[in-house]
């Protein structure tokens, strides 16, 4: 039998069941990583490789290729995508997101199979995950102190430590700051600051390093030529030569796309020992659009001119205003940097300004991440984190961690932070619950009470993956009141924002909206077309 | 009026008396011909470090800050063009502990608590930005995220939030974390740069006090959300300092011009303080030394420009201060 058949359409009751089949396996095995004492998923890889050990949704989801049976195959790749959406977009609640979604298809499903309308359950379903959203930013608080960072951390990493690093660091670096990580040399992690701003696009030529053991240069009193520039002929290098004494600079950093190998032998040659230096450096960005916007920044740090291939300028042209001044900068064979650039600081504010009102506006994550690192190098410096270990295994996944807890303390830092272990679902229930008798629509009714049934899933799953009795903890955080949260590893209630039970408000609301509008979309899928024919299919001989 | 040391310490740029003065009667001064101190409630002063430049004439001492714990660590730190100077042992030996190179001018330095307990040496440069160090001055590094102005002109401690406040050639900036993030407030940057800062406390809450080089003076309520005029008509020159005369946000005596001036119910009206001697020169900087007698009054040293330092004694007239 060919792998693509004819087409095969599958329609209710099969088709619905079949997707909820789909998204309850994957749901099976992604359940059990939620709350701060997860437990883990191994995928198989290719043969000969040690399986991986995951506990990230969006990760374990990828690994599910696909599923033997062909109707809940495609309910568990529609839940696969956006599972991976979400984990590109806020890093994490992918496990929260798939309980949720799991919980609104096994409530509405015996609905819809007694005659309720599909179409109408989720246009309600919608309307009430637009006022549950507004509930969620209502309940969320702005991070205020760097104890909640470290809170926030710790739900994301589950090590403390860590934690601790990157609360300390981003108290320092602020929601737009630039954080580095690096595989460290010892058990421990390690942090450390860069000052000023750097690129990472090298020195041209490693003659020029003084001898230095790391290969780097160390300059003072710069003068920057900011070009894209490709220099073929020694005589372009000629008038540039000459100009950067005239601003009483000891260095020249030459910022160019490349230098023929004659530029580079005159360009050595005329390096005499006591007179200023010039320090070509490979222009940063991989495209010339990300080239483009990197020479901005440079200009508008440190108040020179761009000298661009685009408008057919050449070094010639440069003249003594074109050229950026900064207090100092380093170079090595893989990055650049720059401290103390002398541009005009309210030029420079209105250029930031315009960088955040774009990072605010833009959607594109690669762009987004562009436009933070553009804003980062304006703040005066960065961090480096360098994650330590005893294995590589280990290191790995400590850094796969520090990088999710960035994410999401990026995001808190943007967005604010919500009570976490599921009670700010718990508080959205109560929320529903209150809300429930207020309308005689029956699809509207419905919509409610699947809602309020399923935001309290995910507390049950997290007291349920701890080994503790879900009822008697939901029993005991409802007596406390609101703001109270059942502590796992305690094993008592607690209020969450003394105990630091933390979650990112961006993350809890991606994910009930992730998980609501899959579901509803499922619930309203009416027929599948499979274009291979499903394995138990019976055939004529 | 006493006057001493006379016309020889050339500018004043920083004044700072110990904060056990009622005991140890210990001032120190930082000006143009290197740096002075007093032991004796300002009757005589040494010179304590002269720093040289090329050609063997001296060079400014710009800054000078002293110890909270003065009288346990006996820690003095001084700034100058590129570098900063440490005295463990009161002022008669001094190290550099930090210069960078091309050298900035280090125009301000302070003892700063910030939350937490946590105590910490702040230096402002001019084009280097804030640098901090967390060892009582032995060792520094730059604090400059969120910075965007490196050009510091001055620093403010505020006593109950913890927060500093760094005064730069086009705004004012806080920070809630000793100087390691810097956030810029609502100063409007059109009435930049400032020449000075201080921050009251009271049961009310704080209040910023900015003094400009050429907009007056400024005053804010909210963290430095909303800024008010506070500078009376008739001071137009700029406004180079600032102390507060009480533990409350009432009270400010302020140098601008030739003059200083006073008030008593948050700035909403200024008087002239009667001197029985005019000021020669323009007053760079004021300090008022902790109280020693209530009844005498307290030791006010005010430093001029060229003209060296002047010393009064600040008692209370009726409803008025009066230097004599």
């Amino acid at each position: 039998m060919s792998r693509f058949g004819r087409p095969c359409i599958v329609f209710q009751p099969e088709a619905g069941a079949g997707l909820l089949r789909g998204v309850s396996l994957l749901a099976q095995a992604i359940a059990p990583t939620l709350g701060p004492l997860p437990r883990y998923v191994a995928a198989e890889g290719l043969a000969g490789v040690t399986p991986e050990l995951l506990d990230k949704a969006g990760t374990i989801a990828r690994r599910v290729i696909e599923l033997r049976e062909l109707n809940a195959n495609t309910g568990a790749m529609l839940l696969r995508g956006m599972l991976w959406q979400l984990q590109e977009k806020v890093g994490d609640g992918g496990a929260t997101a798939t309980v949720l979604c799991q919980a609104v298809l096994q409530q509405a499903r015996p609905y819809l199979a007694a005659g309720g309308n599909a179409m109408r359950l989720r246009y309600y379903l919608e309307q009430e995950l637009r006022h549950l959203s507004e509930e969620l930013d209502h309940m969320t608080r702005p991070v205020s102190s760097p104890s909640e960072l470290v809170a926030l951390a710790n739900t994301v990493c589950f090590d403390r430590e860590l934690a601790c690093r990157l609360g300390e660091i981003f108290d320092t670096v602020g929601r737009y700051g630039q954080v580095d990580i690096r595989s460290g040399y010892g058990r421990a992690c390690t942090h450390d600051y860069i000052e000023g701003a750097y690129w990472q696009s090298g020195l041209l030529t490693r003659t020029v390093a003084d001898g230095r053991e790391d290969g780097r240069v160390q300059m003072d009193n710069v003068a920057i030529a900011i070009s894209d520039l490709v220099v073929e002929e020694p005589a372009d290098l000629v008038p540039i030569l000459a100009i950067a004494p005239q601003v009483g600079a000891k260095y020249l950093l030459l910022l160019v796309a490349t230098l023929s190998e004659r530029v580079l032998a005159a360009l050595l040659a005329a390096q005499t020992p006591g007179a200023y230096r010039i320090i070509p450096v490979r222009t940063p960005g991989a495209t010339p659009e990300e080239q483009l916007a990197n020479m901005q920044d440079l200009a508008v740090m440190t108040g020179g001119s761009m000298t661009l291939r685009i408008t057919r300028d050449s070094l010639q042209r440069i003249t003594p205003p074109d050229l950026g001044r900064a207090r100092r900068a380093w170079a090595d064979r893989f990055a650049f940097g720059i401290i103390g650039g002398q541009g005009e600081v309210r030029r420079l504010r209105s250029h930031l300004a315009n960088l955040k009102a774009g990072y605010q506006k833009v959607e594109d994550l690669p762009v987004k991440e562009h436009m933070q690192q553009r804003i980062a190098r304006f703040m005066g410096g960065s961090a480096v984190l360098y994650i330590g270990g005893t294995t590589e295994l280990e290191m790995k996944r400590k850094r796969e961690y520090a990088r999710q807890a960035e994410k999401a303390l990026r995001l808190a830092l943007h967005g604010g932070y919500l009570p976490g272990g599921g009670t700010a679902y718990l508080i959205l229930q109560a929320h529903l619950s209150g809300r429930r008798g207020t309308s005689g629509d029956v699809e509207e009714q419905a919509a409610r009470h699947i809602l309020a049934n399923a935001l309290e899933v995910p507390f049950r799953t997290i007291t349920r993956n701890a080994g503790f009795s879900e009822h008697g903890a939901l029993a005991a955080v409802r007596r406390a009141g609101a703001g109270h949260v059942f502590d796992v590893r305690s094993g008592h209630v607690v209020e969450c924002v003394e105990a630091g039970i933390l979650d990112v408000a961006a993350v809890q609301r991606e994910a009930l909206i992730h998980a609501v509008k899959t579901a509803a979309l499922l619930l309203t899928t009416d027929a599948l077309v499979h274009q291979k024919e499903p394995e138990l299919t019976l055939r004529p001989a | 009026m006493t006057d001493y040391p006379g016309h020889e310490l050339g500018d004043v740029l920083a004044l700072a008396p110990s904060p056990a003065y009622a005991e140890d009667r210990i001032c120190f001064a930082a000006t143009s011909q290197g740096l002075y101190m007093t032991a004796d409630g300002g009757r005589s002063w040494q010179n304590v470090f002269r720093p040289v430049i090329a050609g063997g004439a001296s060079a400014s001492v710009t800054a000078v800050a002293i110890s909270p714990n003065f009288a346990e660590d006996y820690t003095v730190l001084a700034g100058l063009y590129g570098g900063i100077l440490l005295s463990t042992d009161r002022g008669s030996s001094w190290q550099r502990v930090w210069q960078r190179n091309p050298p900035p001018l280090v125009t301000d330095i302070r003892f700063h608590t910030a939350s937490g307990g946590r105590q910490t040496v702040v230096a402002a440069t001019l084009g280097d930005g804030v640098f901090l160090s967390d060892d009582e001055g032995c060792h520094w590094s730059a604090g400059n995220f969120g910075l965007l102005d490196p050009n510091v002109l001055c620093l403010a401690s505020a006593p109950l939030s913890r927060q500093l406040f760094a005064g730069v050639e086009s705004g004012l900036f806080h920070s809630h974390n000793g100087g390691r993030t810097w956030n810029e407030t609502a100063f409007p940057p059109d009435l930049a740069p400032l020449a000075t800062l201080a921050v009251t406390a009271s049961g009310a809450g704080e209040v910023i006090w900015a003094g400009t080089e050429a907009h007056g003076l400024w005053a804010s309520d909210d963290n430095g959300c909303t800024w008010n005029y506070k500078g009376a008509r008739h001071i137009q020159a700029p406004v180079n300092a600032l102390q507060s005369l009480g533990n409350d946000n009432h009270t400010m005596l302020i140098a601008s011009g030739q003059a200083l001036y006073v008030t008593d119910d948050e700035g909403l009206t200024w008087l002239p303080v009667a001197i029985d001697s005019a000021l020669p020169a323009g007053v760079l900087t004021i300090a008022v030394a902790p109280e020693v007698d209530r009844l005498e009054g307290r030791d006010t040293f005010v430093g001029l420009r060229g003209d060296g330092l002047r010393q009064f004694l600040l008692t209370i007239v009726g409803n008025g201060f009066m230097l004599a």
